[in-house]
């Protein structure tokens, strides 16, 4: 009964994307494809563009090991530089790094000496801010803790698993599908 | 010259319990006025809320937070004294806090009423189940539950549908989840008695709500209208003809002469105040709210108890990974349930508990959790679809006994855009819950052990929004603050519908027992005015 066959096919896709690893040349080429779209970016307003960035695109993708909407990383890019105004410099010197660094994936990166406790700390920022959809320490039993939105049905870590859980609210498998596990997974 | 009114009754307070009131005297020909501080806000908006927020992890988020009516989190609104850091969930709209709940709606068992008399702690109802089944009834078809006929859900009466009913379930128990079913497979071998939450959450369509696609996100916001909340009667109340005023928050009641009181005022958001005259009054504004009312006022207290005796289930949770894949996250939030220890010869030494595993998506929460251990591409997704594939949650809920020391009073050192205080609290968990939470610590490390699974953690003592005790209910009008009808002892025509007037907390979800006891008011009212 589920998933349906819609969703079946969204998750071949992701199936296919999280198979692809990001080489140093795959790492270049979307830089270059993604600056030529960061160029179509070039009527938003600056604080929009400014997340925008093909760096930070082609980052994102290298860091999660695949293909990330422009839209999520420009709002993801957004809200680390509201938080705090550092992060774009940070995210420069993290982009620049990982492209000199000639890494083939995301475990290369993981084992080289020069990635700093520094470095580190920003592309977890970047992640957390892609995969959870929101940016901040969230506090619990209050109302204001300055967390801010990036997404909630296109965060990264509902990518991994909306084959087979439905993103909170958004289910479309019918009542009873939760008494059998998902056909896949 | 004869007294003039402007309606029968006043309630105050359109959550579950003030609008099941309100309603069952509307359908007796009852003039009826329903008083609320919060603004209505219609589903779709709070979906559309939830969804453009990140704050997913804080319930009352999607919901109006406004300076006249703030919700529990709103900083300096409760401020806490004491060791255990009291933060219940609140809203303030029509419909009240049920807008955001498990849908938990257990009744409580024959033994739970007389808890002094058969293990000597706490106190006893001054009533007996007997005298709440058929409310119990009345509430279950309003509110349209989905529940087991033939489970006993005492954990004493293995083989019979316990606690003995009336009437069968609206609704017939939801299919099991599979998690659920895969824990009951495991523990029950073991002689571990394992049954269906009852629950408002219909799995079939029942009083125009569709049935249960399982979004997962009752605690947040239902995005269908399956799941009950105060709203579906605050709606019938208006098509009854009672007159709904929203963004009213009463702040004065007024006393008159012969032990009665004579008006109430309310307060809009620009500090206009309105009163208004009738025959009974009852509050429902939730236990907060209400005992914060009367104490402003000086209403009801000849006891001295009012604000005092406070209780939540207080609990405690384990999160693990299981041997096999759950998928926690399919369906409903929440399910199966652990009754072993819901009632015997225990309670006379340590606290009852009632166990049930969580269903919710905990996809966000891995991530978190790898990310932050420096997981990155392929195994990043990778560890992400192997935690939530695996995890589950156990919690558990202890019976906490009534101590005057617990309390709530009003804090003049806050107040709201229209002059409101805040409320402070001094709340202590006792050692019978402490022995208690030992008890269900050893479970847990069976069940981990029975699931085959990896503790990630078992939590310090955890609020459950179940705010029992603060209007105590009992024989004796020197140690309570209402009688079996709802009645305060001081004011003959003042009546309390509430969960704080529950005097023994039992180890269940309380609300459709306050429902139950608000129809039983209700009624009772509906016969003196
Ligand atoms: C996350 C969560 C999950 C829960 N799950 C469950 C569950 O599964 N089962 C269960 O039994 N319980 C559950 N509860 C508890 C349940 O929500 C409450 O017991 C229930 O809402 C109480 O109903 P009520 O009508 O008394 O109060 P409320 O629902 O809080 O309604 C009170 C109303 O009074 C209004 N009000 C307050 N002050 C004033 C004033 N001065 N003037 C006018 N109006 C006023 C408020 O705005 C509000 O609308 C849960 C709670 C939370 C937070």
């Amino acid at each position: 009964m589920i998933p349906r066959s819609g969703e079946r096919e969204k998750r071949d896709q992701i199936n296919e994307n999280s198979k692809m690893m990001f080489s140093r040349r795959r790492f270049l080429a979307a830089t270059t494809i993604l600056a030529g779209a960061g160029m179509a970016f070039g009527g938003v307003p600056q604080a929009f563009a400014a997340g925008a960035d093909a760096n930070l695109v082609s980052l994102a993708s290298f860091l999660s090991g695949k293909d990330v909407d422009p839209a999520l990383v420009a709002r993801a890019g957004n809200a680390l530089n509201q938080k705090d105004e550092s992060f774009a410099k940070a995210a420069a010197a993290l982009s620049d790094f990982v492209s000199k660094g000639g890494f083939t994936d995301t475990d290369a990166l993981a084992a080289d000496p020069g990635f700093t406790p520094e470095l580190q700390k920003t592309a977890q920022e970047l992640l957390k801010a892609l995969y959870l959809g929101y940016v901040g320490e969230p506090k619990g039993q209050a109302a204001h803790d300055g967390v801010l939105f990036v997404s909630f049905s296109q965060a990264l870590a509902y990518g991994v698993t909306s084959p087979y859980t439905p993103i909170p609210s958004y289910s479309t498998w019918g009542s009873g599908y939760w008494a059998h596990l998902p056909t896949q997974g | 010259m004869a007294q003039e009114y402007d309606a029968d009754v006043i309630v105050v307070g359109s959550g579950a319990v003030g609008s099941n009131a309100a309603y069952a005297l509307a359908k007796q020909g009852k003039s009826v006025i329903l008083l609320e501080a919060g603004p209505s806000v219609p589903r779709w908006k709070l979906v559309e809320n939830f969804r453009n927020s990140g704050r997913h992890y804080d319930h009352n988020d999607p919901y109006p937070n406004n300076p006249w009516a703030p919700t529990s989190y709103q900083e300096g609104y409760l401020q806490n004294t004491g060791s255990f850091n009291m933060m219940p969930g609140m809203l303030k709209l029509v419909g009240g806090t049920t807008w955001h709940w498990g849908g938990a709606t257990w009744r409580y068992i024959p033994n739970d009423f007389k808890l002094n008399t058969l293990y000597g702690k706490g106190r006893d109802w001054p009533m007996e189940y007997e005298d709440l089944e058929p409310y119990y009834t009345k509430a279950e078809y309003e509110l349209g539950i989905a529940g087991s006929d033939t489970e006993d859900q005492s954990g004493k009466n293995p083989g019979k549908s316990y606690p003995p009913r009336s009437k069968p379930y609206p609704v017939d128990a939801e299919p099991w989840v599979y998690s659920s079913k895969a824990l009951k497979d495991a523990l029950e071998p073991a002689g571990y008695k394992i049954v269906h939450e009852p629950t408002v959450r219909t799995h079939r369509p029942y009083d125009g709500r569709p049935a249960c696609q399982g979004n997962n996100n009752c605690d947040q916001v239902c995005p269908i209208g399956t799941l009950y909340n105060g709203s579906i009667h605050a709606d019938k109340c208006q098509r009854a003809g009672v007159k709904l005023i929203t963004e009213a928050v009463v702040h004065k009641i007024t006393k008159g002469a012969n032990k009665k009181i004579e008006s109430i005022s309310y307060l809009t958001p620009q500090k206009e105040e309105h009163t208004l005259k009738a025959k009974a009054y009852v509050i429902a504004a939730h236990s907060f709210e209400t005992a914060k009312l009367l104490l402003m006022n000086d209403v009801a207290n000849s006891s001295d108890m009012v604000g005092r005796n406070l209780m939540d289930h207080i609990g405690i949770s384990m999160s693990f990974l299981a041997k096999d894949t759950m998928w926690s996250g399919r369906g409903p939030v929440q399910q199966a349930t652990i009754m072993d220890w819901r009632d015997g010869a225990h309670r006379s030494e340590f606290s009852a508990n009632k166990s049930a595993l969580a269903n919710p998506n905990p996809s966000i929460d891995m991530a978190r959790e790898a990310i932050e251990k420096g997981l990155m591409g392929k195994a990043l997704d990778e560890r992400i679809k192997d935690t939530s594939s695996r995890w589950m949650y156990v919690y558990s809920f202890f019976e906490m006994l009534p101590d005057p020391a617990n309390r709530l009073v009003p804090n003049p050192d806050w107040k709201d855009s229209i002059g409101m205080p805040g409320i402070k609290i001094h709340f202590d968990v006792d050692d019978y819950v402490k022995a208690g939470a030992e008890h269900a610590k050893v479970m847990y490390h069976d069940i981990n052990n029975r699931m085959g699974g990896e503790i990630l953690g078992i939590s310090g003592f955890e609020n459950h929004d179940h705010l029992m005790g603060t209007m105590i209910m009992g024989k004796d009008a020197s140690d309570s603050v209402v009688n079996h009808e709802g009645r305060t002892f001081d004011h003959d025509n003042l009546f309390i519908a509430s969960v704080g007037t529950i005097p023994a907390a039992g180890v269940v979800n309380p609300t459709l027992t306050a429902v139950a006891l608000g129809i039983r008011t209700a009624e009772i009212i509906a016969k003196e005015v």
